[in-house]
């Protein structure tokens, strides 16, 4: 967040999220209110224009009650952006599979930067785009954008790996279409 | 107590550390080469950079340059409650 930008365009921004030291990591002034609480069970005001919601919800286990929670946080005609990546990547599948300090160790091996950021557990609970739309239209959201996306990184640390990880997916995406995305992203708008 | 000094060893250790490094870095550059070479661009179309730099902005309609580094942010939730939509 451009903290001039924010200024200029009078947002008021509420940063919620389960760890309170996280948020105080922002930097100052970025967040006007934060909620420090599990996003499966927020209880919104139905006063926010715009959710904004960037590969957090392979991370809870309640995707359905985070999915409430959004409902409740916009008003009518608000709109929640959702980037996440999908349980049905193999990244993904590994992610699930793998106990939590070996991959913690190969990852962060093999990418030193993803220390900052990646590792924490993921469960990726319903997170594939049509079970996105199904919940979203169970809360009253309708989905007016969709974006899918057939990359990930992790893979390319060597090549015939990532050769054959890139044979399936373009295989998955002819067999399964959207539903083979490794991520997407969604626009959802709170019906009146 | 005999003092060993370590600091070949940690040498050979670094120098086989910047090897393993410059070769998981050769074999990423020939993994996106051989998307740029072979697949439509949509195979090859980075989802979180899309997600930052593109759909979030457009949706704010005022041309944000929205970052989302991860750093501080990395479970983020923004909810803007003023009215920046016509």
């Amino acid at each position: 967040m451009d903290i001039n930008k924010k200024g200029d365009l009078c947002l008021t921004v509420v940063g919620i999220d389960i760890s309170q030291s996280e948020l105080d990591r922002a930097p100052v002034g970025a967040y006007d209110e934060t909620i420090c609480a599990d996003i499966a069970n927020v209880h919104g005001l139905a006063d926010g224009d715009l959710v904004l919601c960037q590969a957090v919800l392979e991370h809870v286990q309640d995707t359905e009650g985070a999915m409430r929670s959004i409902a409740s946080l916009l008003k009518p005609g608000g709109k929640a952006l959702i980037f996440v990546p999908s349980r049905n990547a193999v990244f993904a599948r590994l992610n699930i599979l793998l106990p939590e300090n070996i991959k913690r160790k190969l990852l962060y091996a093999v990418y030193p930067s993803a220390r900052a950021a990646q590792g924490f557990p993921s469960f990726y609970h319903k997170c594939t785009p049509d079970d996105f739309i199904a919940m979203a239209k169970q809360n009253g959201l309708a989905n007016v954008e969709s974006r899918y996306y057939y990359i990930s990184s992790y893979f390319s640390f060597l090549f015939p790996v990532y050769l054959v990880w890139r044979i399936w997916t373009v295989l998955f995406k002819f067999i399964a279409g959207h539903q083979a995305a490794e991520t997407f992203s969604m626009v959802l708008v709170k019906e009146a | 107590m005999d003092c060993v000094d370590v600091s070949g060893m940690a040498g050979k250790g670094e120098q086989k550390m910047n090897l393993l490094r410059s070769f998981i870095n050769a074999n990423i550059k020939l993994s996106k080469w051989f998307d740029r070479q072979f697949l439509p661009s949509y195979f090859v179309k980075d989802g979180n950079k899309d997600f930052i730099f593109e759909m979030a902005p457009s949706y704010l309609r005022q041309g944000i340059k929205y970052m989302m580094s991860g750093e501080g942010s990395s479970l983020l939730w923004i909810s803007t409650k003023k009215a920046i939509y016509a």
